[in-house]
């Protein structure tokens, strides 16, 4: 069966890119705009990692891992911090989030880092 | 040496010729050498060479000389004789020195202090006066200086070798500098000008000539001398007509006239060639504590005695008559007043000092001396009785006060009188008999009944035994022999008829001069001269012609000379009328047939008549009168009446009568004699009144003239006061515009300024200050800075970095810190402090400058909130663009041909500008030093292959070489090395577009790990090469060629050294450039 992956970002063309590539790799692509509640976009699209946006509107990337990260039902869920900004680890640590991917990104980078996340 | 040795030793001769000493050190042999050849054979004139050598070294100097020169040339044996026409040389290790007339030797024994030339020329002035001659050649050093000054003070000629024929200028020149020389000639020139000189003087080879000059000389000689008094007062003609004939020489040389005759005219139309004679003819040689052996007898026998017998108030007088530059008179005072100790206050002392001299006078006045001229005295006298202004000596107030200086000449002035002591050193010697004879009568007069007179070590009263007697033989002190003294007055006027007289006197005899007149006139004296006498102006006979009892006889009681006091009866009264006549008229005036009683036995009761003449004599500078006595027996009176009875009464009446007239009249002369003798008395109290008016009078001149002097130095004090006053205000004006000038711009700069003492207190804030802070004067001026304004300022980083500025001369720079203002809120500042000292008062002040950085803090967030918002937005498209361009490249391979190029190109392109975006985020984060690094422990020689091949994998042009290998695990930040390495990489690719390969090494030296990237493409020029590590920085000339933003070794540098490595390039233009980096492991 095929991972879902749910990609958190306000760029439209970035979700489209990353939708073409995944789906490349046999993977099934979930991607939203907002986050407003990420506990309920889980339980509705029960995703197996997901990529999230720093600046993505309403509560913003860091506030939702925060959120996920602390649920007993979503805390073993990967999560990746995908941005552009260029202090990217550090934020990641201190998200407590499982890893990141920097944009911009090349293709293997972006599906090795999935990958190890997976399994 | 044999050549030499033959010359027969010179017979001893009296010493009548010029003796020349010629002084040289390096340089010296060349100058002898020409100085030698240029003399003649018969120069007339001896001379003495003293070189500088070695103590050690055997010296063939006369050898040498002697093969340039005819003249014999002797090594100086002891004791040799000075003859003319003959050259000395001193030996090494010698000292020699003059005396009188011979050379002595003495083994030098200082070798520290050589100075020789110095040594011989002082004793060569001493002996040979104005005949010495001193030369000083080629030398370094300043010896000969003070020997020529020697010789130039005793009349001397001096001469220095000029600069240009010098091969050593520096002992020449220093005579030069110091005033004492004369002619300054090339050696060759110098035999020739002193034979010019001597010219004028009659050629003494070793034959004593009669000294006197040829007559028509002579006359000229008068005319100079007359010419001289007219200008200056001094009557010279009785100076030893010796020394004026030389001074008048030199001076002759020195104007390069030949002859007398062209130098009078010369002078009669020069008034200050007139004035350099007169002060040439005084002969100036002093020196403190000249002699000091009589200083000490003064002390130790002398000067006990003067105040022996002295009431307290009673001033002790001193004379010191020919005092020149005033050295004299202040060793005396300091002698003196040594001599006191701490009594010199309360005893009045007064010390004359006169010289004919105005300009040695006015010298002696300003008691001003060079450092050579006291250098003679002892230490702690220096210190006692000087101090220093300007570099020279001043001579103390205390014995300043002690002297009083004044023109005077005690040969014409009347003399000042009371003295308790006398110093007159070496004058007499420059004055012939007569004028010597008439000093010492002065100083006679001068002298208290208990005085002393002290004379020049040559000098000696002999000529006046009578009226001193010797006290210190050896140190030529005498005293005064209690007789009445007077002391003459000489009407100036009269020397100078004399001098005429005597000129036309000698005049007529000359054509006329045989022996047969001369022995004539010799017996027409001896057996035809009437009884005369010859007396002086206080009527003492000094020569008395054919026999004269008749009319003088000794009187009874001590032996005296007195005309009148010898005089027969009748006589006294008669001659004393005569003579008192013939003084106011000049005339000759013949008294006769004064009946005259002679009471010896030989004439017995017979009665004379005598005729007196008296005739003053003219051709004498002394009024001298010359009394001619003849006598003529009285006819014995026939009685008148004789034989007649009837007249017997009468006759006896008459006789009667007549005896009794007889005894009225002798009544009479006897009333008349002794009112005469107390008239005479009175005449001499008045007289001898009126001597010491004339004294004190002089000395009130000499006072008011001090008083004057001081006067009017007070008055050129005052002067120099008022332009220095003048030059402070101005000064002070300029100080004032200069206040105000930094006053405002301190007050327009925005920035606060505040200025603290050591204990933080304020001293002064500036308004912008008291503006920006809201504060005022009142509430800051002397409180403590953490303490104002409710300790807003109190910070403990602060005030401890502000405490250890001046201890520690630390400056606080650029410190940032934020203060919570209850105004103002929270304001970042940059604070700026450095010590100031404050000059007046040596306190050291902190100077506080403030500057608020707050608004710069904003903006620079708003920079760097900006500058990451845009690269975010930047990132975004990139992000999407790499994508789509990968996923093209996956879904196309190779055998797509042309569109796989285009796709990898884009692709490549989308790399850079991804690598551009990081560059630029980095350097807005070194420059607020928020680079952050993540250091990592990893194997260095795998980061390099690993970064060369993937550099190779984008490069076909070059290949990239490596050489060297370093198996070492260094800790750092692996990504930013790795940036560092392939920035250096595509650099060097970059700038050698024509070149194939790149040369990259590795090395570990000194616990250092270095690598350097290698090119071999355009360098880069010296002036460039030290700045292309700053930030945004580009080679102007290849900017245009390359591109690029001048980041990349700038963000590399700072890696390197944030690494606490070292980053540095070595290049030249047009063949490559290597970049080195070194990281400590």
């Amino acid at each position: 069966m095929e991972n879902k992956i749910l990609i958190y970002d306000d760029d439209v063309e970035i979700l489209l890119l990353c939708k073409a590539i995944l789906s490349k790799y046999k993977y099934t692509t979930e991607t939203l705009m907002r986050c407003d509640d990420i506990l309920n976009d889980i339980e509705s699209l029960k995703p197996d990692l997901i990529l999230m946006d720093l600046w993505i509107p309403e509560m913003g990337g860091e506030k939702a891992i925060a959120i996920a990260k602390q649920n007993e039902q979503t805390r073993h869920i990967p999560i990746l911090v995908f941005s552009a900004n260029a202090d990217i680890a550090d934020i990641s640590v201190k998200l407590q989030a499982d890893g990141f991917v920097e944009k911009p990104f090349t293709i293997n980078h972006l599906i090795q880092t999935i990958q190890k996340h997976l399994f | 040496m044999a050549a030499f040795k033959e010359v027969k030793a010179p017979v001893a001769t009296p010493q009548l010729f010029p003796v020349v000493g010629v002084g040289a050190s390096a340089g010296g042999l060349d100058a002898f050498k020409r100085l030698l050849t240029a003399i003649p054979e018969d120069s007339g004139m001896a001379y003495v060479l003293v070189q500088h050598l070695s103590p050690t070294h055997e010296s063939i100097l006369p050898e040498i000389l002697q093969r340039v020169t005819k003249i014999p040339v002797h090594e100086i044996t002891d004791e040799i004789h000075l003859a003319p026409n003959h050259i000395y040389i001193i030996p090494a290790a010698k000292i020699l020195s003059a005396y009188d007339g011979v050379l002595s030797l003495s083994p030098r024994e200082n070798f520290k202090t050589n100075l020789p030339i110095d040594i011989f020329f002082k004793s060569l002035a001493e002996v040979h006066k104005e005949l010495a001659v001193g030369v000083v050649l080629s030398g370094t050093g300043s010896d000969g200086t003070l020997g020529l000054k020697d010789i130039k003070d005793y009349g001397g000629i001096t001469i220095a070798q000029d600069s240009e024929s010098s091969s050593y200028k520096d002992m020449p020149q220093h005579a030069v500098d110091s005033g004492v020389v004369d002619f300054i000639l090339p050696p060759e020139e110098i035999p020739g000008q002193l034979l010019q000189i001597n010219s004028n003087f009659p050629k003494t080879t070793g034959v004593i000539v009669d000294d006197t000059p040829p007559r028509d000389d002579e006359i000229i000689f008068k005319q100079i001398l007359l010419l001289l008094h007219q200008r200056s007062g001094v009557d010279f003609t009785y100076y030893k007509q010796n020394t004026i004939h030389r001074r008048i020489a030199r001076r002759i040389g020195m104007r390069k006239k030949e002859k007398l005759s062209s130098y009078l005219k010369f002078l009669r139309g020069d008034k200050a060639e007139q004035d350099a004679l007169f002060q040439d003819m005084l002969i100036p040689v002093t020196s403190f504590f000249r002699d000091p052996k009589i200083f000490e007898t003064l002390r130790s026998s002398i000067f006990p005695m003067l105040f022996k017998n002295r009431t307290a108030d009673e001033p002790i007088r001193i004379w010191i008559a020919g005092c020149s530059t005033g050295e004299e008179a202040y060793s005396i005072a300091i002698c003196l007043h040594e001599f006191l100790g701490e009594k010199a206050a309360k005893i009045p002392i007064q010390i004359f000092a006169s010289d004919i001299s105005e300009i040695a006078i006015k010298k002696a006045r300003a008691g001003i001396y060079s450092k050579a001229d006291v250098q003679i005295l002892s230490n702690e006298r220096v210190t006692n009785y000087f101090h220093k202004t300007y570099g020279e000596y001043e001579v103390n107030k205390v014995i300043r006060d002690m002297c009083i200086f004044a023109p005077h000449n005690f040969l014409k002035d009347p003399p000042f009188a009371k003295m308790d002591l006398i110093s007159c050193r070496n004058v007499l010697i420059y004055l012939d008999k007569f004028l010597q004879k008439k000093a010492l009568i002065t100083f006679h007069y001068s002298l208290k009944q208990s005085g002393f007179l002290l004379l020049g070590k040559s000098e000696t009263a002999s000529l006046a035994t009578e009226l001193f007697s010797i006290y210190d033989k050896h140190d030529k002190i005498y005293s005064r022999k209690p007789i009445p003294g007077r002391f003459m007055h000489v009407a100036t006027e009269r020397k100078e008829e004399t001098l005429a007289s005597q000129t036309k006197f000698r005049n007529i005899p000359e054509t006329m001069h045989t022996d047969f007149r001369k022995s004539g006139e010799a017996m027409l004296l001896s057996k035809y001269t009437p009884a005369a006498v010859i007396v002086n102006e206080q009527m003492d006979i000094v020569h008395i012609n054919g026999i004269i009892t008749p009319f003088l006889e000794p009187s009874p009681g001590k032996p005296t000379f007195n005309l009148l006091k010898m005089a027969r009866e009748g006589l006294g009264f008669e001659l004393r009328n005569a003579l008192h006549k013939v003084k106011t008229t000049h005339e000759p005036f013949v008294k006769r047939d004064i009946p005259s009683m002679p009471n010896d036995e030989a004439g017995q009761g017979i009665q004379h008549l005598v005729s007196i003449e008296v005739v003053p004599l003219t051709n004498t500078v002394e009024p001298y009168y010359l009394i001619l006595f003849s006598k003529t027996a009285m006819r014995v009176a026939a009685p008148l009446f004789s034989g007649k009875g009837v007249n017997q009464k009468l006759n006896e009446e008459a006789n009667q009568r007549i005896a009794q007239l007889e005894k009225e009249l002798s009544q009479a002369r006897e009333d008349m004699r002794s009112i005469t003798e107390d008239q005479e008395v009175a005449n001499e109290e008045l007289q001898s009144g009126n001597e010491e008016l004339q004294s004190s009078n002089e000395e009130m001149q000499s006072l008011n003239e001090e008083l004057e002097t001081s006067k009017e130095e007070l008055q050129s004090t005052n002067e120099e006061l008022t332009i220095v006053n003048s030059e402070l205000m101005d000064k002070q004006e300029q100080l004032n515009v200069a206040r105000h000038y930094s006053e405002n711009i301190i007050a327009t700069i925005r920035d606060p300024l505040i200025v603290l003492d050591k204990n933080l207190r304020i001293k002064t804030a500036s308004a912008s200050f008291y503006k920006k802070f809201n504060t005022t004067e009142e509430e800051t001026e002397g409180k403590l800075f953490y303490e104002i304004q409710s300790n807003q300022w109190d910070d403990e980083v602060m005030r401890s970095l502000l405490e250890k500025i001046l201890p520690e001369k630390e400056q606080l720079s650029d410190f940032e810190i934020i203060f919570k203002f209850p105004l103002l809120g929270e304001r970042h500042m940059l604070l700026n402090g450095r010590q100031i000292i404050d000059e007046t008062t040596a306190q050291k002040l902190i100077l506080l400058a403030i500057e608020d950085i707050t608004d710069q803090k904003i903006k620079e967030h708003e920079k760097d909130d900006f500058i990451s918002i845009a690269s975010h937005e930047l990132k975004t498209p990139l992000t999407t663009a790499k994508g789509y361009i990968e996923l093209l490249l996956l879904s196309l391979n190779e055998e797509n041909g042309g569109l796989f190029l285009y796709a990898s190109k884009a692709d490549y392109a989308i790399n850079r500008l991804q690598a551009l975006i990081a560059e630029l985020l980095d350097v807005g984060k070194m420059q607020h030093g928020k680079f952050d690094y993540n250091i990592t422990t990893f194997d260095f020689n795998k980061l390099i292959d690993e970064t060369i091949e993937d550099v190779q994998l984008n490069t076909s042009s070059h290949q990239i070489i490596k050489t060297g290998t370093v198996s070492i695990e260094i800790a750092g930040d692996k990504d930013r090395l790795q940036q560092v390495l392939i920035n250096l990489l595509t650099n060097a690719i970059k700038y050698s577009p024509t070149c194939n390969e790149v040369l990259v090494n590795v090395t570990v030296k000194d616990k250092l790990l270095q690598a350097s990237i290698k090119d071999y493409g355009i360098g880069i020029s010296s002036q460039h090469l030290d700045r292309i590590f700053e930030r945004f920085y580009r080679v102007q000339e290849q900017a245009r060629h390359f591109q690029g933003m001048g980041i990349g070794l700038y963000i590399s540098y700072e890696i390197i050294k944030r690494h606490q490595g070292k980053m540095w390039a070595e290049s030249e233009l047009g063949k490559g450039s290597t970049f080195y980096f070194t990281i400590p492991v």
